[in-house]
């Protein structure tokens, strides 16, 4: 089952960049343009409102310096060609599409698909010691963020020096951090599994 | 803290999570990565603790961890380009630890030199970005390697006198 859902959403993103990004619907300009208005709905849909205008304030700005480099390029009339701008404009449309398709198609899959997914013991064993400390690195990083910015060293200093010293700083706690509760839980998985392998 | 593969799985979500939380927005596309600090920084530390095999694990950390940032926060399109790219930041940055002196910059510039470079090329044959959108980035991820190499380095520094 979960085999069969991640290869029907890899087949969709496979169709969806050889019909609209490498294919025959790439220049058709009003097609990608419906396209466009259809993923914006279906990602307000799919998450919010305020991740459709995070997308958008992402999206917005790379679409004007692409659009402003194919005019300047097209000014120049830069190796001979004269579709600068107009390359541009269909890009504009092509790159937020792919993009927001890319980005709804693969929330499908989820965490559970890919312990599901039929894959040798020793990289499932590696990809749930990466789910763990993920989880716990998401909520130390925080708090280290937190606890290193209270430094009285580091209090209200904003300059670039200070923001290196800091960010280093947050690495090799993190990194140290991880090291010794990766260590750990590997040695509880892998007790887990001696376990359970004598208890059946 | 010796076992490299330790190593390299607690820096790839090191660089991960860094890459997803700490972002200074750029005024083109996306935003300044302090997660190119952690690339570097886990190159090297991955090269200093398996000299010769370091790049290897270095790949997996620096590359993976990138590409996984990349996943989890929404830019999935970049993520093929991503590994690539960072990658080759990460996998010079190991060996650039077994060098000395000039040669020990020169990996590092090389790795930085790769990134831009490799972001360039993979953009530029994306039909979707081309050479207008490739153009429009070049700057800000030549900051973003500079960056990178020299918060990376000194970290690293920081990071063995810790550990002395």
């Amino acid at each position: 089952m979960v085999t069969a859902k991640i290869i029907g959403l890899f087949a969709s993103i496979i169709l969806f960049f050889w019909l609209f990004v490498f294919g025959p619907w790439y220049e058709a300009a009003t097609l990608q343009g419906v396209l466009l208005g259809l993923l914006l709905v279906w990602n307000t849909r799919k998450f919010s409102r305020a991740d459709t205008i995070a997308a958008a304030k992402f999206l917005g700005p790379f679409v004007f310096m692409l659009v402003l480099f194919g005019a300047i390029f097209q000014f120049f009339e830069l190796m001979g060609r004269t579709d600068w701008i107009q390359d541009s404009l269909i890009k504009g449309l092509v790159f937020p599409n792919s993009f927001l398709f890319l980005k709804i198609v693969l929330s499908y899959i989820t965490y559970r698909d890919l312990i599901l997914f039929p894959m040798p013991s020793e990289l499932r064993t590696t990809l749930i010691i990466i789910k763990a400390a993920l989880a716990k690195g998401g909520r130390a990083l925080r708090r280290f963020k937190q606890d290193i910015e209270d430094f009285p060293h580091f209090h209200g200093k904003k300059t670039i020096r200070v923001r290196l010293q800091m960010y280093g700083s947050l690495i090799i706690a993190a990194y140290m951090f991880l090291y010794y509760e990766i260590e750990t839980i590997t040695l509880v998985l892998a007790n887990k599994q001696r376990h359970l392998r004598r208890d059946t | 803290m010796k076992n490299a593969k330790t190593a390299c799985i607690a820096l790839l979500v090191v660089v991960c999570l860094i890459t997803l939380f700490i972002r200074i927005p750029l005024p083109s596309r996306g935003y300044f990565n302090v997660g190119d600090i952690a690339v570097v920084f886990s190159g090297l530390v991955l090269g200093f603790l398996a000299p010769g095999r370091g790049w290897l694990w270095a790949i997996a950390a620096g590359g993976v961890g990138s590409a996984l940032a990349d996943i989890l926060g929404g830019f999935a399109m970049f993520a093929p380009l991503t590994f690539v790219a960072k990658s080759l930041e990460a996998g010079f940055a190991a060996l650039a630890v077994s060098r000395s002196g000039f040669g020990h910059y020169l990996f590092l510039g090389l790795g930085g030199l790769g990134m831009v470079g490799g972001y360039f090329i993979g953009e530029v044959m994306m039909p979707n970005i081309g050479f207008q959108g490739a153009a429009a980035e070049l700057l800000p991820n030549i900051i973003q390697a500079v960056g990178g190499a020299v918060g990376g380095r000194l970290t690293f520094a920081a990071y063995q006198r810790v550990m002395k």
